[in-house]
């Protein structure tokens, strides 16, 4: 179980025709599970690289990151999946729910290629239950509306019980008042199964709910401050 | 795992329909290549050594002695008894005397010999002077001649006869004494040959040789040649070399003749009237190997390219499948599956395709087999099926290696994301701006483009060989048998591949297009008509039958230039028209996804096409089983009839 992650260093540049970007530089940070971290910043400050990076999503290019002292990105691949899939849960802004497949079955997916203890339909429908869709089993995201469907992406990143959620705007393609909703469901998730919470937001005022927020500029942390909660 | 896979067909219902009906290609075609037609290499040749085995292998003949037919290869049945000598016994005993000669067998031509057939016996009884009308009829095949002619006959005593009767001429009548029987007179052509040779050759050991340069022709067999192949083909060449190196003498290698009928004109001759047209069978020199030789290539390439096609398609099948579910392959890595599983996935989904395939293979030939249409050997009858398996599993090799290129960070990606900005032409209308696009999908465009250009290829080296073959193929009887035969084979595998070609295309050019949804609804909010739309995807498919064209032809010219080392500059203009083809053939199939692209609203979003709704189900699920029926009725039917 990672109880801490520990960014060293970190940067992250991309090479295209030629031309260099720095998408990440210098990242020095300590996240605890248990505390609901808010990342804010203008478009292209690089909070979603960083999300990308700490979530084993994607290797940097420079530094390392611990996970309890284990450097998870330098093992196999399968053992980085198997690492996601008992560590970690992501939310997209674009939700990326299959389309061909029901909300169920969508929330089913990360368990469709594990062996778990616990009945793996039973835990669907009581993740679905718990984001209020329990009406909704077996509608296609093209029946759901965006934030039912966001909802139903929540469920899904907490299906396999892990002790980290990484969301990426959640909120960003929702409506303030649902926007807000789901911004309270993780802060539920957060204090109910103590998982640690990092959370990526252009709205300044939601980042101003959090434990700890961290407001980054051109591929660096400017500021790293407790929130208004503290 | 199996039901994620089904339930991401079933909801996927257009997509799905595509890809049943690729199976249903497949598995016909190879049905009918494979388990079906008994017209492959072997048959072929065991047909050509029975039914036109001759008992020498080389003729050997004096110079001069080529008749002017001989330009075309083309031999008078009976040339041998033209020839009157010409070859001496030393050039003889030379040939005999030389490596690889089996049997040299000479015929010497001595000339024609008259002799009596007895009709029948006169038994007359009372003394007197007899009269013997005799009318001849020859029927020479076109109209019979008839002659008659009176002779007078006296019976009685010996003496009185001889004293009186000392044969008197008057006019044109003959008096003379009885003869016992009726008979006419024939003639016929002596021909001398060594005893000892000819019963080797075939067996016929009394007669006699005559003169200085006797021999005619000397038949010769040569070891080692049994059968009816190019090893066979080269050995003789090489010995009929010798004896012309040697000897001087002429020689032709009549291996692989056929016998070809040929019609002859003879004309009006001083008071003899026209008698017309008449077809005799001739012997055409080479023809059976020029057919062999060619038929294998043909049939050979056919099965070859009717495969590599297929597998083609379910290459791009599956890489539109993986390109069109990117997003949803870097969320499963995403959400922690292994990069194994994915390639796992893959693979399952195209064996559940390829045991669908095998199976509807095994059900087609067996349902010819029960109504008692066609044999099947038992071997073939798995490889019909092991065929279709192995094409989808091959097909799963490449999208399972690069399944695992996908990296999860993908799921964070949004927009338009090109490593490489290069663009060939500057976008100013439509055309360049569906030539950009084209090339912006190389990779893609690429695999739509081979699966035209083998056909094409194909289509073009095949009407090559037949105006190559046109002399052969259809004027001797054994063109005719193997036309026959190969034929309907050679017309189902062309139309298997194009129809994959024009598949393997649509599936490519609908993947486009649902990739470009949101520009194609911007292009239509700024103010683009269907018509535009329609021409942009349309030029698309154009230009992938316009490469796979220029493509295709090279590969055409490659090969001939690799089978005949020779250009086709009479016939070019011709076999460049074939281009036409797969032009024809990259339109037809972006007609489908073209009017997918017309009916995109301008306000559509990604909300994409997938419905779980009863009632779609339901049809769909009727829709498809009455397809499948048809199709494999329609199938079964056809199959009947040709082999009936």
């Amino acid at each position: 179980m990672a109880i801490e992650i520990i960014c060293t260093e970190l940067g992250k540049s991309y090479i295209g025709d030629g031309v260099t970007t720095n998408a990440l530089q210098n990242i020095n940070l300590t996240f605890s599970k248990g505390e609901f971290t808010a990342i804010i910043g203008p478009s292209g400050s690089g909070k979603s690289t960083l999300l990308s990076l700490i979530g084993t999503l994607d290797k940097p290019t420079t530094g390392k990151i611990q996970y309890d002292g284990e450097e998870i990105m330098n093992k196999s691949k399968n053992k980085i999946a198997d690492f996601r899939f008992e560590e970690v849960g992501f939310i997209f802004q674009q939700f990326h729910l299959l389309p061909t497949l029901t909300a169920l079955e969508n929330v089913l997916t990360p368990l469709f290629a594990q062996k778990v203890a616990y009945k793996k339909h039973r835990r669907g429908e009581e993740v679905l239950e718990q984001v209020g869709l329990a009406d909704k089993m077996n509608s296609l995201p093209s029946q759901l509306s965006g934030g039912q469907q966001q909802r139903v992406a929540i469920a899904r990143a907490i299906v396999h019980k892990p002790n980290w959620l990484f969301a990426d705007e959640p909120t960003g393609n929702l409506d303030t008042e649902t926007g807000e909703r789901i911004f309270e469901l993780l802060r539920q998730l957060n204090k109910d199964k103590e998982c640690g919470v990092i959370f990526v937001t252009h709205n300044p005022k939601l980042a101003a709910k959090a434990d700890r927020m961290i407001t980054m500029k051109d591929g660096g942390v400017i500021s790293d401050q407790p929130g208004e909660s503290k | 795992m199996i039901r994620f896979i089904w339930r991401n067909w079933w909801r996927n219902k257009e997509r799905f329909i595509l890809l049943v009906v690729g199976a249903l290609v497949i598995s016909s075609g190879l049905t009918y290549l494979i388990g079906l037609s008994e017209t492959n290499k072997g048959t072929i040749v065991d047909e050509l050594q029975q039914r036109w085995s001759a008992s020498y292998d080389i003729v050997v003949r004096p110079q001069g002695s080529r008749t002017i037919t001989e330009e075309v290869n083309l031999l008078e049945p009976n040339y041998l008894s033209g020839l009157s000598g010409g070859i001496s016994i030393e050039q003889y005993e030379k040939i005999k005397a030389m490596s690889d000669i089996e049997v040299a067998a000479p015929i010497a031509m001595i000339g024609y010999a008259d002799y009596p057939v007895k009709l029948t016996e006169f038994e007359l009884e009372k003394e007197g002077i007899y009269r013997v009308h005799q009318e001849v009829i020859n029927g020479n095949g076109i109209k019979e001649l008839s002659s008659s002619s009176n002779n007078y006959y006296a019976f009685g005593d010996w003496d009185i006869l001889q004293e009186n009767l000392s044969i008197e001429v008057r006019s044109n009548n003959y008096l003379g004494h009885k003869l016992d029987y009726l008979f006419v007179m024939r003639s016929m052509l002596l021909a001398g040959i060594d005893p000892e040779q000819e019963a080797k050759l075939v067996g016929l050991d009394k007669s006699i040789i005559i003169g200085d340069e006797p021999i005619s022709a000397i038949r010769i067999k040569v070891a080692g040649v049994s059968d009816l192949t190019e090893e066979s083909q080269q050995l003789l060449e090489q010995v009929a070399q010798n004896i012309e190196n040697e000897t001087g003498l002429l020689t032709d290698i009549t291996l692989g003749s056929s016998p070809q009928p040929t019609l002859t004109h003879v004309p009006a001759v001083t008071n003899q009237e026209e008698l017309g047209w008449f077809q005799q069978p001739w012997v055409k020199i080479g023809s059976s190997m020029t057919i062999f030789k060619e038929a294998k290539i043909g049939l050979l390439g056919l099965i070859v390219s009717v495969i590599a096609v297929a597998i083609v398609y379910v290459w791009a099948s599956g890489l539109v499948s993986l390109l069109a579910r990117r997003k949803e392959f870097a969320l499963l890595l995403a959400v922690g599956w292994r990069p194994n599983q994915l390639s796992r996935l893959l693979f399952l989904e195209s064996s559940i395709l390829g045991v669908f395939v095998a199976i509807i293979s095994w059900m087609m030939l067996g349902f010819v087999y029960v109504s008692g249409e066609a044999t099947l050997s038992p071997i073939r009858f798995l490889l019909t099926g092991l065929f279709g398996f192995m094409v989808y599993l091959l097909g799963a090799v490449i999208p399972a290696l690069l399944v695992r290129t996908i990296s999860p960070y993908e799921t964070m990606r949004t927009g338009e994301i090109s490593n490489t900005s290069k663009r060939l032409l500057k976008t100013r209308g439509l055309s360049s701006m569906a030539f950009n696009h084209f090339i912006g999908k190389w990779k893609r465009s690429l695999l739509s483009i081979i699966a035209i250009s083998l056909p094409t290829s194909l289509l073009g080296l095949f009407l090559y060989i037949t105006i190559r073959l046109k002399g052969v193929m259809y004027t001797t009887w054994l063109g005719q048998y193997v036309a026959l035969e190969v034929g309907p084979v050679h017309y189902a595998a062309m139309i298997v591949t194009l129809l994959i070609a024009i598949l393997t295309t649509a599936e490519i050019m609908w993947q486009n297009i649902a990739e470009r949804q949101q520009e194609i609804a911007l292009l239509k909010a700024v103010g683009w008509k269907n018509r535009n739309v329609r021409f942009l995807i349309l030029t698309e498919g154009m230009f992938s039958g316009l490469f796979a064209a220029i493509i295709g032809l090279t590969l055409t010219f490659g090969m001939m230039w690799g089978l005949y080392r020779q250009f086709p500059t009479e016939e070019l203009l011709f076999i460049l028209s074939t281009g036409i083809v797969p032009i024809l053939i990259g339109l037809v199939g972006t007609i489908i996804p073209a009017e997918r692209a017309v009916r995109i609203s301008p306000n559509q979003g990604m909300g994409g096409n997938f419905s779980n709704r009863k009632a779609v189900e339901r049809r769909m699920k009727w829709v498809l089983i009455t397809a499948l029926l048809l199709l494999a009725g329609g199938f079964i039917y056809t199959v009947i009839q040709v082999v009936a």
